[in-house]
């Protein structure tokens, strides 16, 4: 990193900083010993993110894959955080990366490597009963924003980002079941969202019978109301906010899951970066799912059917992508970014807690958030062998969180017992007939 | 009132941190002892005939650990034979009055007292120490020397076990620094309720499961007889945060406290990843997995006048001893000339002298060797931190901290630090000058 010192009065000196690429002086962000103007960033975190996915997409090891096979698709989960409308520009400039002007004054060219991904992108929506006064309004202007952008996307890369949205009822697997208790692969449970909605559709997608299409404005929430209903009801009888927003986070893991289950798509895309990993695996640490922490701290996770889901932000701290946002142009943030910055909730809930320490200590120590990234890839759960050698499995899941448990003599894990030990003891049934799959089981 | 939960008639008299139940007095000291009982026989922490020796210190934990060590062991026969074993630091005005309170626990429990001193095993007494280091990573040396005082004052007695008081909170807040400071080989056994077992004197945690609120109520209403000052020479420790984010999980989720030692017991390490291999001291036989244990590594750099020789991490401690002792330094590939000139500044004495900084620690924190370095209050190693190390980047085990305290701005920092240093505002400005990159005015 090149720096000068210039004199800016008597008696006192300043260091100006430039660019470690380019030796101009607009520096947005400084990493490591490097500092970055607007276009060095943004080459930087494009070139990053792409050798991520392209990580993500190589054959398996000991396989004999193609590299230049069919595009698969490849789900984006997306919250509406500044990570998330981050991930979505990294994942469309990726695609272009090398055919355009930027990348072409750094010598790429468009001869780079085909992307082997079609990408899509899943929301999981609230009604007014399951989320916060006024939700559904600010959802829809979010959603009006996140189509703009897929008209954005569609111009600069050719390809197609379809925005698909379910609310967050529809994990309720009690919803899926066949008249004899099986589960149904068929129900559909999302609705792709376009401008026209059902006019103007072609036929082709309209014979489809999983995916129902809508207009922002015609999308009714909740998409099942009597189930919303019993949600909203077992929310209301859990005592604290930290298991209230721990049970949503798993609901809606687990949407995510069988959306893609129901789509086959066998490759996710998550939303979390440095910092928002730093402050899960505090979390997870402080509601007893420490044997959970490393499939949930990797680069690439596999569920139990064999979904892969990454985290291809895994290099960056929220500041990085926030340096990234700017260097956009404001067709890829425009109302997608809350401008005014974050709001300052109230401490009421564990991650709001832990979400509190990880940002305060990071600015002390800047490395922080770094090092917990980075011994969180070096984990795994110490589980006792003689779990794994009861059931016969090397790994034994919870039947509500579809992660590794640690319970030998239960069919939930130690954190989801927690919802059980925490609900009212009127709805311990409730939730029994609603999230697991055999409700007599032990639990 | 309430009446108890436990239903024994009485009403209740307190709310139980751990549980949130009301109970009363005896109720709340018989679940407390019996959960002590649990947690001894559960985990077979002894045998019939061991001979343990209880670290006290005169703090709560140590005192309620020998009162309730000397009940159980009477009351369920476990056949223990015990000993009080306390270290001397040498810290006049604080470690002399919890000496005597210990003095008094072997009257009152009728407990045999051993007293090590780090005069008698070191040569050196804290205050001498903390003349010589300063009031910057003094704990280093205190927590490093302490931990091999027990373990060495123990094989002169000839106990086949060491009890400490570290309590539930302890156990989570290690856990917790561990994950912060990247620390995989500590990680891996922290939460083990024994250490030691693989060659040295194993040491166990009978509080382990215990919420520290929990001693505290019973060590009050017991009215046992201890010591409750801090230590005069605390820092504002790395682990302060810790503490405080423990302190305000416990008052959110009171059981986020077992939740975390939960979390830690599943943890373990990939294969494959590096670890440090254990061996011992080529100095003194103690185990280390350097060549030289860091109590010796420490102890050379005190009584060469280089009393920083053993802080940093253990890569440049290597340098240094080898510019020391004029061996040859191995060129490694992140090894650059600037960290041998630094090695160099330090064997010349002519490194910058250290900036003042306040500490405080909790008393009984026997720092192990945590604390191969140690953050402190601003200063040095907050301008080291910000301006990265050339090799610090990709070590994986070790890194720089530092505490920038209610600082808002490095400006006022600088002013703050030189200001101590009895220097002139104007000064700061061309003190920045050295500071290399990233800050400009």
């Amino acid at each position: 990193m090149e720096s000068e010192t210039a004199k800016v009065g008597v008696g006192r000196v300043a260091t100006v900083i430039s660019c470690s690429e380019c030796d101009s002086k607009d520096v947005i962000i400084k990493k490591a010993r490097k500092a970055y103007c607007r276009p060095c960033w943004k080459y930087h975190c494009d070139f990053r993110f792409r050798k991520r996915l392209f990580e993500f997409g190589r054959p398996a090891k000991g396989t004999i894959g193609e590299v230049f096979r069919p595009a698969e698709q490849v789900l984006i989960c997306y919250d509406g955080s500044p990570t998330s409308v981050a991930l979505i520009n990294l994942a469309l400039n990726a695609l272009v990366f090398g055919n355009n002007q930027e990348s072409a004054a750094y010598g790429t060219s468009s001869n780079n490597l085909p992307f082997p991904f079609k990408f899509s992108i899943v929301v999981i929506l609230e009604s007014e009963l399951n989320g916060s006064p006024g939700v559904e309004g600010r959802q829809k202007k979010h959603l009006h924003s996140l189509l703009s952008w897929t008209k954005h996307a569609e111009k600069c890369s050719d390809c197609q980002f379809p925005l698909l949205a379910s609310c967050v009822e529809m994990s309720v697997k009690e919803y899926h079941k066949e008249g004899d208790g099986s589960m149904s692969n068929k129900t559909p449970i999302v609705v792709k969202l376009t401008e026209e909605g059902v006019a103007n559709c072609p036929q082709s997608q309209l014979d489809e019978p999983e995916i129902q299409i809508s207009n922002v404005d015609n999308l009714g929430l909740p998409f099942n109301e009597s189930l919303d209903h019993h949600l909203m009801e077992l929310r209301k009888s859990l005592k604290g906010k930290t298991e209230d927003k721990d049970f949503l986070t798993v609901l809606k893991l687990n949407l995510v899951h069988q959306i893609a289950e129901q789509f086959k798509i066998s490759k996710i895309l998550l939303p979390e970066d440095q910092t928002s990993l730093a402050v899960k695996m505090f979390t997870m640490m402080s509601l007893g799912r420490g044997s959970q922490v490393a499939e949930e701290m990797s680069f690439t996770s596999t569920s139990e059917n064999g979904s892969v889901y990454a985290r291809p932000l895994i290099d960056f701290s929220d500041d990085d992508l926030r340096g990234y946002l700017e260097t956009l142009n404001n067709e890829c943030t425009d109302g997608l970014v809350n401008k005014s910055g974050k709001r300052k909730l109230k401490i009421d809930s564990v991650d709001r807690q832990c979400d509190d320490f990880i940002v305060n200590l990071q600015k002390g120590y800047p490395a922080t958030v770094s090092t917990l990234t980075r011994i969180g890839s070096k984990l795994q759960s110490g589980l006792d062998d003689a779990i794994s050698s009861d059931v016969g499995n090397s790994k034994r899941r919870c039947q509500f969180c579809n992660r590794q448990s640690d319970c030998a003599s239960d069919v939930l894990c130690y954190g989801c017992q927690h919802f059980l030990n925490d609900v009212h003891p009127d709805k311990k049934g409730h939730f029994r007939n609603l999230f697991l799959c055999n409700p007599t089981a032990k639990s | 009132m309430l009446p108890c939960a436990k239903n024994c008639g009485n009403k209740a008299s307190m709310k139980r941190p751990k549980t949130g139940e009301a109970v009363c007095q005896n109720c709340f000291y018989a679940a407390f002892e019996d959960e002590v009982h649990d947690t001894i026989v559960k985990n077979n922490l002894f045998k019939p005939g061991d001979y343990v020796a209880v670290a006290a210190s005169g703090g709560k934990d140590s005192t309620v650990l020998a009162y309730i060590m000397k009940l159980l062991n009477e009351r369920h026969n476990y056949g223990l034979k015990l000993i009080l074993l306390s270290v001397d630091e040498g810290i006049t005005g604080y470690r002399d009055d919890s000496l005597e309170t210990v003095k008094r626990n072997e009257i009152q429990y009728n407990i045999p007292l051993k007293i090590c001193s780090y005069k008698e095993l070191y040569g050196w007494t804290m205050d001498e120490i903390v003349r010589e280091v300063g009031r910057k990573n003094n704990c280093t040396f205190c927590g490093v020397f302490r931990r091999q005082a027990l373990d060495r004052g123990a094989m002169l007695l000839e106990v086949d076990k060491i009890v400490t008081g570290h309590n539930a909170d302890d156990v989570a807040e290690t856990i917790l620094m561990n994950l912060l400071r990247g620390d995989v080989a500590r990680l891996q056994r922290c939460s083990n309720i024994t250490t030691g077992t693989e060659g040295a004197l194993p040491r166990c945690k009978p509080f382990k499961y215990t919420y520290e609120k929990e001693i505290v109520m019973y060590a009050y209403y017991k009215k046992l007889d201890y010591f409750s000052t801090e230590c005069i020479y605390s820092p504002n420790a790395y682990r302060g945060h810790v503490r405080t984010l423990i302190k305000d999980l416990e008052r959110i989720k009171p059981s986020s406290i077992v939740d975390i030692i939960h979390s830690g017991e599943a943890l373990s390490i990939r294969e494959g990843v590096k670890m440090p291999t254990q061996g011992v001291c080529k100095r003194c036989k103690y185990i280390s997995s350097q060549d030289l244990c860091k109590a010796c590594v420490l102890l050379e750099g005190l009584n060469k006048g280089l009393p920083k020789l053993g802080i940093g991490k253990s890569s440049k401690v290597k340098e240094q001893l080898a510019i020391i002792n004029g061996d040859s330094i191995k060129q490694s590939k992140r090894q650059s000339k600037k960290s041998l000139a630094k090695a160099r500044l330090v064997a010349d004495k002519s490194a910058p002298p250290d900036l003042p900084e306040i500490y405080n620690e909790r008393d009984g924190d026997d720092g192990e060797e945590e604390f191969d370095f140690f953050g402190c209050g601003g200063g040095t190693d907050l301008l080291q931190s910000l301006n990265m190390d050339d090799d610090e980047e990709e070590d994986d085990d070790i890194r720089h901290t530092g505490d920038p305290g209610d600082i808002e701005n490095l400006g006022q920092l600088a002013g703050r630090l030189l200001m101590a240093r009895n220097k002139a505002p104007t000064e700061v400005f061309m003190g920045w000058k050295k500071v290399k990159g990233f800050f400009h005015f």
